[in-house]
Formats: C-alpha cells, structure tokens, sequence
C-alpha cells in the first residue's frame, strides 16, 4: 500500500514488435508512456487549448502507431529501423521519435493556425529544428497504399471534432442518422444531421485528393 | 480518381482510425484511474498513514519511559541492586540480608565482625530526599524497626564480649520500646542489674 509497486517496462524493440502483433498489454504500456512524457512537455505547447492539446497527442500517437503497424518503423537485428524517402535510418530511441512528431505537428499547427496533413517536405524543413526524420514526408511509405491509407487517417483526424464524431458513428458503429440523432442532442434535425454528414464528406475528400496530389499519388 | 474507391478507403480507414481511437480512450480511462488510485493512497499515507506511525512511536516512546523504572522509585529500588550499588547518594537497602549476616555472625563467635556491621547498618538510615511523603513515612518505619533488631543484637553481642555495662546502659532504654524482645529484654536486664 505504502510503496506504488512499479509497473514492468518494454524496450523499445518489445514495444514495436507489439504494435505489429497486437499485443495489448505492452501497446498500453507505451500509451501509458508517451502520455507521460507529453504530459511533462506540455509547457512548450503553449497557445493551444486542452482540446488541441489532447488532438496533438492523438493524432501524433495514431501516426506513430500506424507507422509501427506497418512496418515504416520496424526490427531488423535487434535494431529498429525507419523507412524514409531516402532509405532506412536507425531510430535509437523511440520515445524521442515520439516526441519529434509531436513537436512537428505542433510547428504545423502554429504556422497553419490549425492540424493539416503536410506532404510536401518543404514545410517541414523550415529551418525548426524538427530532427532527420522529418526531412522526409512524415507520412511517406514504400507501400503507396499504405502512404494513402495515412494520408486518409491524417485528413480524418484533421476534421472537426464533430464531423470525426458523426462518420465515427455512421461509419465504423453502424449507426443510423435516427441513432445518430437521438444521441447527439446538438443536430436538431434529421435533415441538418444529414447535411452535415454530407459536407464533412465532401471537407474530407476535398482534403484527401489535395493531399493525394501533393504527394504524387493517384 | 475513382470515387467508389475513395469511398472504400474512407470507410475502412475510419473503422481503423475509431478502433484506435476507442483502445486510447480506454487506455486513458485506465491511466487517469490508476493516477487517481495512487493519489488517493498518498492522500491516504498522508492522512493517517503519518499520524499512525507517529503515534506508534509516541506509544512506544510513552511505553518506554513509564515501564522503565525511575531512579528513587519503588521499582527502582527492587531492581537490580547492583545498579544501586553504583550512584552516590545513600539508599536505603531493606537491611534484611544485614541482619541474617549479622546472626550468621554471632552464631560463627565473630563477636568483633558482628560488632562492626551492626554499627554500620545502624549508620545506614539516610533516605533518599526525592522519594514521595508516603514511601518515606514507610521507610522511617522500616528503619525504626530495623534498629529495634539492630539493638537487640548489639545488646547480646556486647553481653558476649563482656561489655555488660554498655550493655546495661542500651537496655534500659530498650525495655521501654514496644516490640518482639520487650519481655526477653526485660529479663535480662533484671539479670544484668543484680
């Protein structure tokens, strides 16, 4: 009771062989981790509200864990290795690689004065000290399919909170627009609730097919 | 670009994303419980974890100083007579091991050893100042009837040794107390006086 039993760690290597297989324990071992250490760099995400705060984190955390997913960031000889643009690099501590692309978006943030889906490598090699992994396209993978599934993860996570709900619920909880509307007391109407669904679509496309061409992809 | 396509690739990316997004808030929920479950046991150790332990050392400490007896004290004094033998004020012995020595004595024929020591346990009366009323009331009795003994044997020892005037001179005083010897004491010296 009196001594806080502390809790097992994961390497690094551990924590990215989880995010492959699917082991829950150690991927919330690392979540645990990460939110820790953003929790103690809050200080130098001045500016943002506690909302904009918690979607740093989460889109951050989402584009690493996607990165680990599929297999960007994966484990060769008991190293951990980044595929980018310009070939592997080693990634020696993946909390600091963490924390890079949380003080990357950040910077995309600021400059944008909201979260947008940066493709092209000039923006992010401004001169900010974002770290060699980022000279690359954040969102870049060997794999053009994966590259569009991130494009399309990051333009959604880039909405909204309530465009993100509504297809949230339409999309992944099968919800109708009637459940949709009982539970969400703000869209008066069906008709409004609808008109709703269809503009975030069409923001979210609109904001796909940029991306997509920004980045070359079809 | 293929609009169908486009519409797979949302629908299957938000189910991908929202999976993600559910795992996190539950691995938030179980982190903010957890931070909230160790505030609480600090808040706790604090609250009456610290007090506990303080007063189980104020109790011990407590214990500690009223168990262990007091110099001067009652309990003193039947503890470990060595330890008293040790300090530098007079305290007063109990004198019953004087007089089986004394007796031991008398009956070896060391007239001149048992002389001696009835005169030093009859100088042997000082109290210690800083006993209470009543155990200083208890003690004047005790040492009063321990010089009534004391007398007695002085009375026979001096007999033995000749010393019969002197003797005479501690009887007559003698036979006025009240006590064990008075009838044996006035015997004698009705016989010492003839």
């Amino acid at each position: 009771m009196i001594f806080f039993r502390r809790s097992k760690g994961y390497s690094d290597i551990q924590v990215v062989r989880a995010y492959q297989t699917g082991d829950k324990k150690v991927q919330q071992y690392w979540y645990d981790a990460c939110l820790r250490q953003f929790g103690k760099g809050t200080f130098r995400y001045g500016s943002l509200t506690d909302y904009d705060r918690e979607d740093l984190f989460q889109n951050s955390f989402i584009l690493l864990w996607e990165k680990m997913e599929s297999r960007q960031i994966h484990v060769v000889d008991d190293t951990i290795w980044v595929a980018t643009r310009q070939g592997e690099r080693e990634v020696t501590e993946l909390m600091a690689y963490f924390m890079r692309i949380v003080k990357n978006k950040y910077l995309e943030l600021l400059r944008s004065g909201k979260f947008i889906v940066e493709i092209n490598p000039e923006i992010t090699s401004s001169g900010d000290d974002i770290g060699d992994e980022f000279a690359d396209d954040p969102f870049w993978d060997e794999d053009p399919e994966v590259e569009k599934d991130r494009i399309v993860s990051q333009c959604l996570l880039s909405l909204p909170k309530s465009c993100l709900e509504i297809l949230t619920m339409f999309y992944y909880q099968k919800k109708s627009l009637e459940e949709i509307l009982a539970e969400r007391p703000e869209n008066t109407s069906y008709a409004g609730l609808k008109s709703r669904k269809s503009k975030c679509m069409a923001n979210l496309k609109k904001r796909i097919n940029e991306s997509f061409a920004k980045a070359g992809l079809k | 670009m293929n609009e169908e396509n486009i519409d797979n690739r949302i629908e299957r990316v938000i189910g991908k994303v929202a999976s993600k997004k559910e795992m996190m808030d539950r691995w938030k929920r179980d982190y903010e419980e957890e931070q909230s479950r160790k505030r609480t046991i600090r808040k706790r150790w604090m609250l009456y974890g610290i007090p506990a332990a303080a007063s189980v050392v104020v109790i011990c400490v407590i214990g500690l100083t009223v168990l262990r007896p007091k110099v001067g004290s009652p309990d003193h004094e039947l503890s470990n007579v060595t330890d008293i033998e040790n300090v530098n004020y007079p305290v007063f012995r109990g004198g019953e091991s004087d007089m089986n020595e004394i007796s031991g004595l008398i009956e070896s024929g060391k007239y001149d050893e048992a002389m001696s020591a009835i005169d030093s346990a009859m100088k042997d009366t000082v109290i210690d100042a800083s006993v209470t009323p009543e155990r200083r009331e208890y003690l004047e009795s005790v040492l009063a009837d321990r010089h009534y003994e004391l007398t007695w044997l002085k009375i026979q020892v001096l007999i033995k040794i000749g010393r019969c005037d002197e003797a005479k001179g501690l009887l007559k005083s003698y036979i006025g107390l009240e006590g064990d010897h008075k009838e044996e004491a006035d015997k004698l010296f009705k016989s010492i006086d003839k």
